[in-house]
Order: C-alpha cells, then structure tokens, then sequence
C-alpha cells in the first residue's frame, strides 16, 4: 500500500437544517481499493457517495482527490464517476450512444468514442444491444450499461450507489461475480453502497460500517467481522453472541467465570463470540474459556446445526457446527478461544 | 335486469348530451357550405361561396394576421415562461408548490371578464396604449396556468438521475438541457403549446377588451354577427373550429403519457 491516499475525507459532514445526515468524518482510502460503505437505511450511505460524487455539497469538511481538492467542484469536473441506484440511462438514446455519451461531450474524436465504446460494450458482454435503446433491456443489462457508461471515462473513483439493490437473487450473483472480475481485469478504485453486509464482505478489500451518520469502524472485512469494534458492528455484520462482563484496570472479567487482560477504560462490557467460534462437548474441552450449559434448542440448517445453549449463568449462547447430534436438555460444555473474542462496550 | 334498464337509461341520456353539445357545431359546419343564404333546413345547394365572400373581405385577412400574430406570441412565450416556472416549482416543497400553483392558477379560474376588466385598468393606469402586445400580455396570463401544469406533471415523473447522470459524465448544466432534459420533454412543451395556442385563438372576451383597434378572428365573428347574419361567419367558425380542435388533438396526442 502506497501511503499517498487517493482520496482523503477530512471532517466531511452534512446536515440537512438541524438533522445531521453525516456527521464529521475522516476516511482515507487508495489507488485500487474496493470501499463498501456498509450501513442499514437511512444511515447516510448515499448522502456521503453524493458527496465524492459532488450532487450534495458538504457542510463542513474536504474531500481530496489525488492531493486535489474537489470539495466545491461540480460533478462534472471531478475526476469521478457514478452508477446512479436508477441507473440514470437515457432513455432517448442507443445503447451505444449512452455508453459514448460522455467521450462525446468532452470532444473525443468520433472514430475512437467508436473503438472504446466498441470495447466497453465488449468489456460488459452488450455487444449484442449496442443499437438497442434503454427501456428495451433487462434490469442487469441495464445494470451492465450504466457500469460501462462510467467505466468508459476511466474514472480516478468509480462510485455505485446500491448497484444491486434491484436485482433478484440469481442475477445480483452474477452481477457481484461481473463487478469484482471487472475490478481485478481494469484495476481502479471502486466505491459502493450497500445495506447487505454479505456483499460488503464477498467484494470488499475495505469497508466502512456507518450507523446513523456516524462512521463505526473502518477495516477489511476479516477485521470487519472478527474484531468489531462497536456492538452495532458486532450485530451489523454478522450473528453474535455476548456475555456480561466488566472491565476494571484493563482486566475484563467475567462474574464467577474468567478474566483476562483488555485495554480500555472501566466499566461494563461485554465480551462477543460469533456463534461458529462456539465449540461444544469435547471440542470445548480445549478451549480457552469454558462454561457448561443445557442445549434448548437444534435446528438443522442443512450445511449447518445451530444448537441453542442456556448457560450456567443464565444467559443464551447460540452455536453453529458442522454437524452434531445434540438433543434439547442434554447437558453440554461451551468453550470458546481467547482468539476468537473480542470486548466492546453495551 | 334493473341494471340492465339502468345501462340503457344512461346510454341514453349520455348520447343526448352529447347531441346537444355537438349539435350547434354541426349546424355551423353544415351551413358553411349551404348554398342559400337564409339559415334554414332543409339545405339546399352544396358551395364553397361563403368561404369565397370570406376570403374575399380585407378585415378577415387583418383578422386572421393579427389572430396568427397573437398565437403565435403566446404560444412561444407561454411555453418558455411557463416551462422556466415548472422548473422551479418542481424543485418547491410540497406545501409551497401547492401555494404557486393556487397563485398562477387564479387567472385560470377567474370570470374572462373579471381577467378583462382587471387588466383594462392597469394598463390605463400604467399608461400602456392598448394593442396587440397588450393582448399578448393578457393571453399569457390565462393560458400560462395551462402550461405550467402540463409541465409540472410531466417533470415530476421525469427520472432525475438521467440529470445527475449527465453532469456526472461532464456535461454542463446547459448541455445537460440541450442534451438530455430537452429531448425528453419536448412533446410535452409541443402539446402545452399548442393548447396555450388553441386557448388564445379562440378567446374573445379578453380580446376585446384589450385590443383597441383591429380585429382578431373571434372579434371579426362578433363584428360581422352586428353588421347581420350572413353565412361567411359560419365559414369563419367552421375554420376557427378546425384550428383549435386540430391544435388540441395534436397537443393531446404529444403530451399523453408514454409507456
Ligand atoms: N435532501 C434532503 N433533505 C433532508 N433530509 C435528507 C435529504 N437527503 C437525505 N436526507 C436524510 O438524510 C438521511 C440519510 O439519507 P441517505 O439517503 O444518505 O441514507 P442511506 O443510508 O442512503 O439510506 P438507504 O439505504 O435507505 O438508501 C436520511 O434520514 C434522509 O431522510
Ligand atoms: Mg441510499
């Protein structure tokens, strides 16, 4: 990683009258870096794309682009470009004026719009429609179209506003599998909103966890996943489990159970486990932390059994192993590694 | 069986409205190219004589001049202003836009003479000598409404990100409306002018009053009714008739709705 960031946020913020939409936030990211901004509705996704983007305009802060600053630029002399959640495809114009569209505006001449439209429709496997108008394709092929439109000017940020929000199950696949093969084939840095942590984790090389306009951790998805930093993240992107602890001199502890060394200020806390890091029977044995617990509930999950477990403390421990043949009220030990844990405040 | 009586009670009654609507215009066609000169049944003869004796009048050329002038000024205008105005109201919130709308609507749907009389005295307090321009002014103030509402509803179905698109592929705010918000609208600026157009043809109240001198088509109508009722004015309906029934089909196939 190269330490010039492409793109720096510096304070950036924007509030809509009293509400505040985004609140300040510094967020750097590289040359080739595929961002998620992961979030539920409303968060302040789309707000802080527009903002990269230059259709809202900060209330506070800078962005920079490339050392530059672009903060008070309009979209249409930055050096990024958008897929729009609508696509935005105009719907007067072929499929391969659209895709030239831009080239055409900034005055490419006709002869190589033609051989680089011809390649971006090929690049998006379109070549077929090149003559077709918009209203006449399929919800992905529209999808494909608005891709190549921005990817034909070699945008320095390319951003995509929940590009497969509309897509059913099968087709929003294909299209993740199609936007990643593009991201390795053409290089460049990609930033995309999405309310679904799974594609967060199955694209990202980072992503960027907002709740209520507030950025809550910024990481790859490993870190995203295994070392939440917060309880919304905790529970955001993944299943979690957690117990009650408390932490006094950098000693979490856990009431008549274990303790073990954590930085951070007193008080209480709570320690998470995800429900696959949860080892039961003989398998808990070797574990770092144990309790024992009565199973409540199986559920057969066809990959995966997800046993319910009551512990000794009374509270609930979710398990998902591989196999098992565990019935509800049989006594059972629940152990977890050290590794595994991770402590955030309630 | 009731319902059945109750169809027919309301077919009924529907094609006799729509006889007693259609009727007094039928009646002026036809005797448009009656040969005799008393309007009566049974019609005799079938000419083209009344549309002669019309033609063949200098005060229906000025007529028709002045008539053409006024359209067309509106037409051009109203569409222009009233397209600027949408624009803006689109982008209001809900309750302000609710407010313009009342505002330029209210000369829609004031008495033409009240429209009439209001204008009349300012532009004699103002000083303005009435003329064609003032009659232009005047039309606009009636047929702008129109316009801004058949360009609102349209804009407000109208796909904002092909907009931000534009921009966002670097074209500049003008271009993004020569390019894009252009194409996409203009049957409906087409239609809403040609409705603005067929509402000022026909208008005779506010003309009237406004114009001072000279003749429009609807006031040459009203000037030959005092002069005695000859045919050529039926020929002179029947051709304000086909002007604006022409103009507002043609507006009405442009500004429906598509897919
Ligand atoms: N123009 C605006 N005026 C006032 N409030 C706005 C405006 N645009 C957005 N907001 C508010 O800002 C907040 C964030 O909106 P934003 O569109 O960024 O959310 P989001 O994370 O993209 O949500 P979603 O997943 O539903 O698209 C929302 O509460 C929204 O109501
Ligand atoms: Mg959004």
């Amino acid at each position: 990683m190269n330490a010039e960031p492409l793109v720096r946020l510096q304070g950036l913020a924007k509030s809509y009258g009293i509400y505040r939409a985004v609140h300040p936030l510094d967020l750097d990211f590289h040359e080739g870096d595929f961002l998620a901004i992961l979030g539920p509705s409303g968060c302040g996704k789309t707000t802080l794309l527009k903002m990269l983007g230059g259709f809202v305009e900060p209330s506070e802060g800078a962005i920079l682009i490339g050392g530059r600053d672009v903060t008070r630029l309009p979209p249409e002399k930055r050096p990024t470009n958008m897929v729009f959640q609508g696509y935005g495809l105009f719907p007067h114009m072929t499929i391969r004026q659209n895709v030239g569209y831009g080239l055409r505006i900034a005055g490419t001449p006709r002869a190589e719009v033609d051989a680089r439209v011809r390649d971006m429709l090929a690049l998006v496997q379109m070549e077929a429609f090149a003559d077709k108008l918009p209203p006449q394709l399929s919800g992905g092929q529209q999808q494909r179209i608005a891709l190549a439109r921005a990817l034909i000017m070699r945008p320095k940020v390319l951003l995509l506003d929940e590009p497969f929000a509309a897509l059913d199950l099968k087709l929003r696949q294909a299209m993740q599998e199609e936007l990643r093969r593009l991201h390795a084939e053409i290089g460049g840095t990609f930033v995309f909103v999405t309310h679904d942590q799974a594609e967060a984790m199955l694209l990202a090389t980072k992503v960027v966890v907002m709740s209520r306009g507030k950025v809550e951790q910024v990481g790859t998805p490993e870190e995203i996943y295994l070392r939440p930093k917060t309880h919304f993240v905790s529970t955001f992107v993944g299943e979690a489990n957690f117990l009650k602890a408390c932490r006094r001199l950098a000693r979490v502890s856990i009431e008549g159970a274990f303790a073990f060394d954590d930085a951070g200020p007193d008080g209480d806390v709570l320690v998470g486990v995800r429900p696959e890091k949860v080892r039961l029977g003989a398998a808990a044995a070797r574990c770092d932390h144990r309790f024992s617990g009565t199973v409540t509930q199986r559920i057969f999950l066809g990959a995966q059994v997800q046993y319910t477990v009551r512990l000794q403390n009374g509270e609930t421990f979710i398990a998902c192993l591989q196999e098992g043949d565990l019935l509800p009220g049989d006594s059972i030990d629940v152990g977890w590694m050290s590794a595994d844990q991770w402590v955030v405040t309630p | 069986m009731n319902i059945a009586y109750g169809r027919l009670a309301n077919t009924t009654i529907g094609i006799l409205c729509m006889i007693f609507m259609v009727a007094p215009l039928v009646l002026v066609v036809l005797f448009s190219f009656g040969s005799s000169s008393l309007m009566t049944f049974p019609i005799r003869g079938f000419t083209f004589g009344w549309y002669g004796a019309l033609m063949a009048r200098d005060d229906f050329w000025s007529a028709l001049a002045n008539s053409a002038t006024v359209t067309g000024a509106v037409g051009v205008a109203a569409t222009v202003i009233g397209t600027a105005a949408a624009m803006v109201i689109v982008r209001l919130r809900p309750r302000q836009s609710a407010a313009a709308f009342f505002l330029f609507g209210l000369p829609m749907m004031m008495p033409p003479l009240v429209l009439a009389l209001a204008l009349l005295s300012l532009f004699s307090v103002l000083g303005v000598k009435l003329s064609l321009v003032t009659v232009v002014l005047a039309h606009l103030t009636f047929t702008m409404p129109f316009v801004i509402l058949i360009v609102t509803a349209r804009l407000r179905d109208f796909d904002y990100a092909v907009i931000d698109s534009a921009r966002d592929l670097g074209a500049s705010p003008l271009k993004t409306f020569l390019t894009v918000t252009f194409p996409l609208i203009r049957p409906t600026l087409f239609g809403a002018a040609l409705i603005a157009m067929a509402l000022s043809l026909d208008d005779f109240v506010i003309t009237f009053f406004l114009i001072g001198g000279g003749n429009t088509l609807p006031t040459l109508v009203w000037g030959m009714l005092r002069t005695g009722l000859d045919p050529s004015i039926n020929a002179l309906g029947t051709l304000i008739l086909l002007l604006t029934i022409g103009s507002s089909a043609l507006a009405l196939r442009l500004t429906r709705y598509r897919g």
